[in-house]
């Protein structure tokens, strides 16, 4: 089984989602960036996007993001933003 | 007899009274509960954004280019942000806050413009001599939508010069029963104190852009949280005023019940003295005749 981190996206209206993901990928303004288990430090600035997570279950879930934050640090990922619209 | 139906007819009017006031503090109750759980699920949102804030604007260069973090240069303009109430019903909450503002611009004595959120008193407002250049609908819970509608239009004002300072002039919430009118400096950003990170962190795409998006979270935070605090403080003066009033109702009702009880026994005393005499009457006639 592959290394797990644990991933909370938070808006305004309270926690989307919360639970461990073995993989979350982002749309920044330069690109994709893929967060694995044990990323370094990382504070990444989200355009208006999708995110896409997959939990530690294997199921593939996506979030449409209004601009915000992704925070990387000591295998937690925290995702700001102050819309999120979660689909499977 | 006149009386008593008097009594009878104030007593049924003011039971009315109570009914209504009682649901008046019911509705009021169920909004406070309902701004005090959006307050909860804004608060780890707010406090996760503004920890982020503080460690990576701690750089001394950090910063730099933010308009919101620059204070203008001259400060002539300011734009005050007047949260009243949307009903009445609430003690002096609206009046207070009104008062309070007026004698802040009079202080102040600088050229300003005032924008509104909330349904009270347009004319009161214009009575005081203020004039409103823009209202907006906030409800009695006030949703991330409306805050950020209202943030984007305060940022404009900054950003284009057409306002050195923004200014909230709102109820500070300090207890269910307490509200003290008192006003809050949204922009020029205070920088937000803290302590670097130790650990190197990567920036995607460059720390600029990721300190000016926590500062676009950061504000649209701290505007809702003040209008949550606000509306707040709104149901929760309505819900102390209409127990106050609900109480008052019940007082009154005991004391017209007891002069009603007053007035029935005056009545019935009465009518047996009236009979008592008529009976007594009668025997002395019988007797005499």
């Amino acid at each position: 089984m592959a290394k797990c981190f644990s991933l909370r996206v938070i808006t305004a209206e309270g926690t989307v989602l919360e639970g461990q993901a073995e993989y979350a990928r982002f749309e920044t303004a330069e690109g994709s960036v893929g967060v694995l288990a044990g990323h370094a430090p990382m504070l990444c600035a989200l355009p208006e996007g999708i995110a896409r997570f997959r939990m530690e279950d294997g199921t593939e879930k996506r979030a449409e993001l209004s601009s915000g934050i992704a925070n990387v640090r000591d295998n937690t990922v925290t995702v700001l933003a102050d819309r999120a619209t979660l689909t499977d | 007899m006149a009386n008593l139906r008097a009594i009878r007819t104030r007593i049924k009017s003011v039971e009315n009274t109570r009914q209504i006031t009682k649901s008046m503090k019911m509705v009021a109750a169920a909004k406070l509960r309902k701004t005090q759980a959006a307050f909860a699920s804004l608060r780890s949102y707010a406090d996760e954004s503004r920890a982020l804030l503080e460690t990576v604007s701690a750089a001394p260069d950090a910063g730099g280019d933010n308009p919101y973090l620059q204070p203008h240069a001259e400060l002539r303009k300011t734009c005050y942000v007047l949260v009243v109430g949307n009903r009445g019903l609430c003690g002096t909450y609206n009046q207070a806050l009104l008062r309070f503002c007026e004698q802040r611009m009079r202080e102040d004595g600088r050229e300003s413009s005032v924008i509104t959120c909330g349904r009270w008193g347009k004319d009161m407002i214009a009575a005081a001599g203020i004039t409103v250049d823009r209202n907006y609908e906030i409800s009695d819970a006030p949703t991330h939508e409306e805050a950020l509608e209202l943030t984007e239009e305060l940022k404009r004002r900054y950003r284009e010069g057409e306002a050195d300072e923004i200014v909230f002039v709102y109820q500070h919430y300090r207890t269910v029963l307490s509200q003290v009118p008192d006003t809050v400096r949204l922009l020029p950003l205070e920088r937000p104190e803290g302590k670097a990170d130790e650990n190197p962190v990567i920036f995607e795409p460059d720390r600029e852009t990721v300190l000016d998006s926590l500062l676009d979270l950061y504000i649209g935070n701290t505007v809702h949280a003040l209008l949550l605090e606000a509306r707040t403080g709104e149901h929760s003066a309505r819900m102390t005023a209409m127990t106050a009033a609900a109480d008052n109702t019940e007082e009154l009702i005991r004391e017209l019940t007891l002069e009603l009880n007053h007035a029935r026994q005056a009545a019935i005393t009465t009518e047996i003295s009236e009979i008592a005499g008529g009976a007594e009457a009668l025997r002395n006639n019988t007797a005499g005749g």
